[in-house]
């Protein structure tokens, strides 16, 4: 039978993959992610559980039993988190419509709506939060539309943060979620309406569930660089208002306390890894079965 | 007779391409119905409007007497076989099918005895749970049936179903689908341009070119008289006899006369004469009323036909002949090639296509 998938037949087009094309073609990636990512983790790790006293080094678990025993890091941890999934979940819902209509889109404009949401990306992230700033400051535009009595405080928020960050990461999560669509053949759109499917279960049992590894792959995206964002927190949150990322900065570059630094920096790491799986948990049973051949 | 889907001047145009010229089209209820035609002649579009998912930019649809050219496709409750199948990469084959009951509020036990009923129509029993992507195309293909067929109903529409499929598995699943239509009773519309597939399932067959519909009827009626150059050309194979009518009942081909009884009408001086390969008789010496002189430039055996090309003064000449009895004819050979007056197709030369 001339069954054209699974095809197991030696193939002799070049394939690049024997053993020492291979070898050649991923060592300088292997190399640089050796030096300047693994190395660079085990110090990090190493530091983390260890402390300096009398210019000697000793093993200790206090820098992380010092940070997760303190309510105000306590408080921090939880901002960041709370902050991070807002984001996705912003990100999400305000990146998934604009993501159906770039998928449905038949318009010769639709390039130029796909530069449109893509475009935060091509400004520095400072020149992005002072546009931020300028907009939400007390003076403000915000603050100039409305009436004297009815200011708002803007800055140094948690909105403020959200507002920020969401702003820059909607890109990543339109391109997740439009990588994923354009893969959903639009007869199965087709083929639901004609079994007497409305729109809105169209959506709901066919599309929706096989954008699921978009919109998994795009949260995961998102999530994981909110919760380690810098410049935009500190920028637009001021110093009520911190978050992990920039305590490691505090502690590691302000108090040269590179031990505290690195358990602060490995707590952040864990819950981000934690919430990640959690959300490819949730997601993997409706992603299951969507994944082409 | 009341037809029980009128097309009535029905058009479609994507700009300023007209897809598809004023089309008025007629089926009976429980016809085997198929649109044939080249890529780009308007049977996909036309199979679109009759599902809904084409908007008709002019005349009316009807279905058993009911106006339904705007109607959703939600509503039209008519089964589609995709080209692909379609079928939802997410859903068994068994939900697959069901899809449609579920979305029809049916009680769940309801629906599983519909489904395995439906999967032993397509003869997939035991096969529900498994996904598209675990099956074969001929199986992913009765998946697809099974589906349409589930929501019963009042037209199933196959758009090119078996061109997926290898040659061994197209005819068997072409008989298939004419099985599962005379036990279900379900009239049908099928497109293809293969015409052997429509001419070894359909009912009737209407013929389309450039979006204009070219002829109408049953598979003996298309293949024995063509009513246009493109019809006679597009079925079967042909030998096209430029001439004209210099007497009544002479054709004129190049300077030689033949007796033709086809009748012609029209004012066109010049004609065509299509004669099929097998109208075409082969000796060695002149046998039929019309004959010309020839020499063999090839034969090709195929098994059950003969195939031979003849050079000729009025041109090379096809002929076929049963691949058992009959004089040995060999390349080289001087033969006479002949046909009877009544044999072929006389059409206009100046007839589109």
């Amino acid at each position: 039978m001339a069954e054209p998938r699974g095809s197991s037949a030696a193939s002799n087009l070049p394939q690049f993959t024997s053993g020492r094309t291979a070898a050649l073609m991923l060592a300088p990636a292997l190399l640089i992610a050796a030096l300047f990512f693994v190395v660079p983790m085990i110090a990090v790790f190493v530091n983390s559980f260890t402390v300096e006293s009398g210019g000697a080094t000793h093993f200790t678990l206090s820098n992380y039993t010092d940070f997760l025993s303190d309510d105000f890091y306590w408080e921090i941890m939880l901002r960041t988190l709370r902050i991070s999934l807002i984001t996705t979940l912003v990100a999400l819902m305000v990146g998934y419509p604009a993501a159906l209509y770039l998928y449905f889109s038949q318009s010769r404009w639709r390039r130029v709506f796909l530069f449109l949401v893509v475009s935060p990306l091509f400004v520095s992230v400072i020149v992005r939060t002072y546009g931020w700033i300028v907009i939400l400051s007390p003076n403000g535009a915000i603050n100039a539309l409305l009436p004297e009595d009815y200011k708002l405080s803007l800055m140094h928020t948690d909105t403020a943060i959200v507002l920020g960050l969401m702003h820059i990461y909607i890109p990543f999560m339109v391109l997740s979620l439009n990588a994923s669509l354009v893969k959903v053949d639009k007869r199965l759109l087709a083929a639901a309406a004609s079994l007497g499917a409305s729109n809105w279960r169209i959506f709901r049992d066919v599309l929706f569930k096989l954008s699921l590894p978009g919109v998994l792959s795009g949260s995961v995206i998102v999530f994981a660089i909110s919760m380690t964002a810098f410049s935009t927190p500190v920028l637009l949150g001021g110093s009520s208002r911190k978050t992990l990322a920039y305590l490691v900065y505090q502690q590691n570059l302000l108090l040269a306390n590179w031990h505290a630094g690195a358990a602060i920096a490995f707590v952040l790491l864990a819950m981000t890894l934690i919430i990640v799986k959690l959300i490819t948990l949730a997601a993997e049973r409706g992603t299951k079965h969507t994944v082409p051949q | 007779m009341n037809a029980y889907l009128e097309l009535d001047r029905v058009e479609v145009s994507y700009g300023a391409v007209q897809a598809l010229h004023p089309l008025t089209l007629s089926m009976q209820a429980g016809e085997f119905f198929c649109l044939l035609g080249p890529s780009g002649c308007g049977k996909t579009t036309t199979l679109g409007i009759v599902a809904g998912f084409t908007r008709a930019g002019g005349g009316r649809v009807l279905l058993g007497g009911q106006d339904v050219t705007m109607m959703p496709p939600q509503q039209r409750q008519m089964g589609v076989v995709f080209q692909n199948y379609a079928l939802f990469p997410h859903m068994t084959a068994a939900q697959n099918v069901g899809y449609g009951l579920k979305l029809r509020k049916r009680e769940a036990a309801d629906i599983e005895r519909r489904v395995n009923e439906l999967l032993a129509l397509v003869r997939l029993e035991g096969k529900g749970d498994r996904y598209p992507r675990q099956m074969s195309g001929g199986e992913q293909q009765r998946v697809a049936i099974a589906r349409a067929l589930a929501i019963e109903p009042r037209l199933l529409l196959l758009d090119e179903p078996l061109s997926n499929l290898d040659a061994r598995l197209r005819e068997e699943m072409r008989n298939e689908l004419k099985r599962i239509q005379r036990t279900t009773g379900v009239t049908t519309i099928f497109v293809t341009h293969d015409q052997e597939e429509a001419f070894g399932a359909a009912d009737r067959i209407a013929i389309l070119n450039h979006g204009r519909l070219e002829q109408v009827g049953t598979p003996t009626e298309i293949y024995q008289s063509p009513r246009s150059m493109f019809v006679a050309n597009f079925i079967g194979r042909s030998n096209a006899l430029n001439g004209t009518l210099s007497a009544p009942g002479v054709f004129e081909v190049q300077g030689q006369r033949f007796a033709c009884s086809r009748p012609a009408a029209g004012s066109s001086r010049s004609w065509v004469l299509f004669l099929r390969p097998e109208e075409l008789k082969i000796t060695r010496n002149p046998a039929s009323t019309n004959s010309v002189r020839g020499t063999v430039v090839e034969v090709i055996y195929i098994g059950a036909i003969v195939n031979m090309r003849v050079k000729t003064d009025i041109g090379e000449l096809l002929a076929y002949r049963l691949g058992t009895g009959g004089e040995p004819v060999a390349a080289g050979d001087a033969v006479q090639v002949g046909w009877e007056p009544g044999a072929g197709s006389l059409l206009p030369a100046d007839a589109h296509g």
